[in-house]
């Protein structure tokens, strides 16, 4: 067959979200995903241990690249990167976040941190930067609810409310109770709750507090939710599972071999049989007629054979830089200018350092972060300088340093320690290890744009994207609050500072700032490139997500917004992800059904957490 | 098999079990529990050769003098001979650490070498993926 309801490019979050909607509605769907259909952890035979060395190891098809970490390095020349893979790039600073074409998309990597975005995130303008979004919280509070439903959440809502401010209906719970904090964050509770540190650049004091973040993971049910009724989690391939819980593998990133962390396969284990899967199926362009509206697309496998589906409706749910790549090859939604700009990210200021003798960190025991603190968010301070959220990383070093590997070389080459001196030196190394991660908000600016590459082309004869991107100063200013928020912080605990955005190879993101050398990560939380607003002068979509220049046709992914603020629902700042949810808003030119409620990232590598060098996945 | 080559092997492989407990600091009990050794002789034996692995076995050189990189003395005959130990002695433990041979790409030999790297077993943790602790275990502060 060759025409269907909606062909949907990208099976990813979005995608596999946008799917699942339309088929439960009998809407016969068409997903076509670039990667390949088997992301690598769904071989029922695998044990769980060899599922994970096997995605550990994954790697792009030559037909379907991505970016990966091994793709950036730093240099000492300027400017101080060299970009030389899938995505390439001019800008003065690097993007440093990579994602992933695979089945399941960078949704398979993530961490799993599910917070909200707050009510003020909406419309930075107020604070003199970004673009005001077309919608309130209040307007996707709903859909929020719905996305933790579907996600499966937990959360602690008291504190939710309490320390960050968000609204929530009365009586309201989340899915599951919050997971129980990790050993550093109690030690952390211990040493810094209630202690105020200064800000240096917005001139306040933020009062410490650590608190819980809403995970995607499972946890214990909430007997509460849903007016009593409960909710029942969900493992392997979406399938009720009452007792499946996070066992602490501490390998998120790549992979959850107890299948308690949500990825996009187990939407797709949910999808009626209306919803057809199609992977290795690179989307070339949209086909679109004399009217503008889309018909279809042009697909090539990756022997090149080139293949046309039909369709009254295209979702492109293909990621930030591949969205715009594909709506640029295809010539469309050019009205605005604004095809390509805003690209967005979480560049992440990492701190490291060992807790003080004999205090241990507990580290590499459960996810990859559990808690943060959430101070340093909202408020006047973001006139003057970017907000963040602060995670506590309880995976060691390996974001700023690498695998365990590298300490182990650098205590048997570097300083010559053998036997039962490296034992122990190694032991009490590794126990006392933690990672400080703060993670920016970035205003929309056009600047930041994807373009397509004048002449570099990837297998298949297309032309690559080309990223130019750079940190503005209000950016800068949030990574020099963070900086000394730290020295702070590591005062407090009496802890030892190892940071060090050395060697340049290492850190492709490094600038300096009034004097101080700053190095960053991206947080593989890619935003923006078809910006929504309310007009089609200035934005791409509408606050549904409908291509202002195709009208209900070409659907830009959940993930655009006109952000100023923390688009992200889902991660660190609030990820994209929880806005991607917004499928719940049908943005799909269909009735838009009503949101029924109650059915229903060792070698720890984090590719996508824009582990630069790390010898990564996003959130 | 004769006799006298399992005892050779036997022998070889007694020898090599020492020299790693004398490297990592792990006593024997511990490191045949990995199930490791005969598979750790094998590959150090294709790595470094037969002629310095029998060196190796015969006269390792005392780590607390192996002097740290960049402290280098003034190189003749017998210090490359030293160097070429001690780089060796090196490689090897970072086998049993990591579970891989030195050099990049760093990729553990096997889903066992990965599991029983010593470096996980040195902090009293396991290897993610590997032996996950339960529901709640990152709330405690070491290993099971």
């Amino acid at each position: 067959m060759t025409r269907y309801d909606v062909i949907v490019v990208g099976a990813g979050v979005a995608g596999s979200l946008v799917a699942h909607r339309l088929g439960k509605h009998g809407r016969r769907v068409l997903v076509l995903e670039a990667g390949a259909g088997d992301a690598g952890a769904r071989d029922p035979a695998a044990d769980p241990l060899a599922a994970f060395l096997r995605a550990t190891a994954r790697t792009p098809h030559p037909a379907a690249p991505w970016p990966v970490m091994t793709d950036l390095a730093g240099t000492d020349a300027t400017p101080g990167y060299r970009a030389a893979g899938h995505l390439r790039q001019d800008g003065p600073l690097p993007y440093a976040s990579g994602y992933v074409r695979a089945n399941g998309g960078t949704g398979n990597v993530w961490t799993g941190l599910a917070p909200r975005m707050l009510p003020e995130d909406f419309d930075t303008e107020t604070f003199g930067y970004g673009r005001r979004w077309p919608l309130t919280y209040d307007d996707l509070e709903p859909h929020y609810r719905a996305a933790e439903e579907h996600l499966g959440v937990a959360a602690d809502v008291e504190e939710q409310r309490a320390h960050l401010g968000l609204r929530f209906p009365e009586g309201h719970v989340f899915p599951m109770r919050p997971l129980p904090a990790a050993r550093l964050d109690r030690v952390f509770a211990e040493r810094l709750d209630g202690r105020r540190v200064k800000d240096p650049v917005a001139l306040g004091e933020v009062e410490l507090k650590v608190v819980g973040t809403p995970h995607a993971r499972n946890g214990v049910p909430d007997p509460r939710y849903d007016g009593g009724r409960g909710y029942v989690p969900r493992g392997r391939d979406g399938r009720p599972d009452p007792h499946s819980r996070c066992v602490g593998n501490a390998s998120c990133i790549p992979h959850c071999p107890s299948y308690a962390k949500y990825t996009p396969l187990k939407t797709q284990g949910r999808w009626s049989a209306s919803v057809a899967l199609r992977d290795r199926c690179v989307v070339s362009r949209v086909l679109v007629d004399g009217a503008g509206r889309a018909t279809g697309v042009e697909y090539r496998g990756y022997d090149g054979a080139v293949s046309v589906a039909h369709a009254d409706v295209v979702v492109l749910a293909a990621h930030a830089v591949e969205n715009a790549r594909l709506l640029l090859l295809s010539g469309l939604a050019g009205r605005s200018g604004q095809v390509g700009r805003n690209l967005m990210d979480h560049p992440v200021l990492l701190t490291w350092g060992l807790l003080p003798e004999g205090e241990r960190a507990g580290p590499y025991r459960g996810p990859g972060s559990v808690s943060g603190f959430e101070g340093f968010r909202a408020g006047p301070a973001r006139r003057l300088r970017a907000p963040f959220r602060v995670e506590f990383g309880t995976w060691g070093w390996v974001w700023a340093k690498g695998p365990v590997d590298t300490d182990v070389w650098h205590l048997i080459a570097e300083r010559g320690l053998s036997g039962a001196e490296l034992r122990r030196t190694l032991g009490d190394r590794l126990q006392r290890q933690f990672t400080l991660q703060f993670e920016m908000e970035q205003g929309a600016d056009p600047a930041n744009r994807v373009t397509l590459h004048p002449t570099e082309r990837d297998a298949l004869g297309l032309p690559l994207p080309l990223v130019t991107y750079d940190l503005d100063e209000h950016v800068k200013e949030g990574m020099a609050a963070a900086r000394a928020v730290s020295d702070q912080i590591f005062a407090l605990l009496g802890a030892q500072d190892h940071t060090d955005y050395a060697p340049a190879a290492a850190w492709p993101g490094r600038f300096e700032h009034r004097g101080r050398t700053y190095g960053y990560r991206g947080a593989g939380h890619a935003a923006g490139t078809h910006v929504m607003g309310d007009s089609a002068a200035g934005s791409v979509v509408d606050s549904w997500q409908r291509c202002w220049d195709h009208p209900r046709s070409v659907r830009g992914r959940l993930r655009q917004h006109a952000v100023g603020g923390h688009l992200q629902p889902d991660a660190d700042h609030g990820r994209p992800r929880a806005a991607q949810r917004r499928a719940h808003r049908g943005g799909t030119g269909l009735p838009r059904p009503p949101v029924v409620r109650r059915r229903p990232s060792p070698r720890t590598r984090r590719p996508f957490h824009g582990h630069g060098s790390v010898p990564r996945p996003s959130e | 098999m004769p006799l006298t080559d399992e005892t050779d092997q036997t022998d070889r492989t007694r020898r090599f079990a020492a020299l790693s407990t004398r490297l990592t600091g792990f006593d024997t009990v511990d490191l045949a529990a990995t199930g490791l050794v005969e598979a750790y002789l094998t590959v150090a034996a294709g790595e470094l050769g037969a002629e310095l692995l029998g060196r190796l076995l015969r006269e390792t050189p005392d780590p607390a003098k192996a002097p740290a990189d960049g402290e280098r003395e003034p190189d003749g005959d017998a210090d490359a001979s030293d160097d070429e130990l001690r780089s060796a002695s090196r490689a090897l433990t970072y086998l049993w650490y990591t579970g891989s041979w030195p050099g990049r790409p760093s990729r553990p030999l096997s889903p066992r070498s990965y599991a029983e790297a010593l470096v996980w077993k040195a902090a009293g943790l396991t290897a993610p993926a590997a032996r996950p602790g339960g529901y709640g275990s990152w709330a405690e502060g070491s290993g099971r």
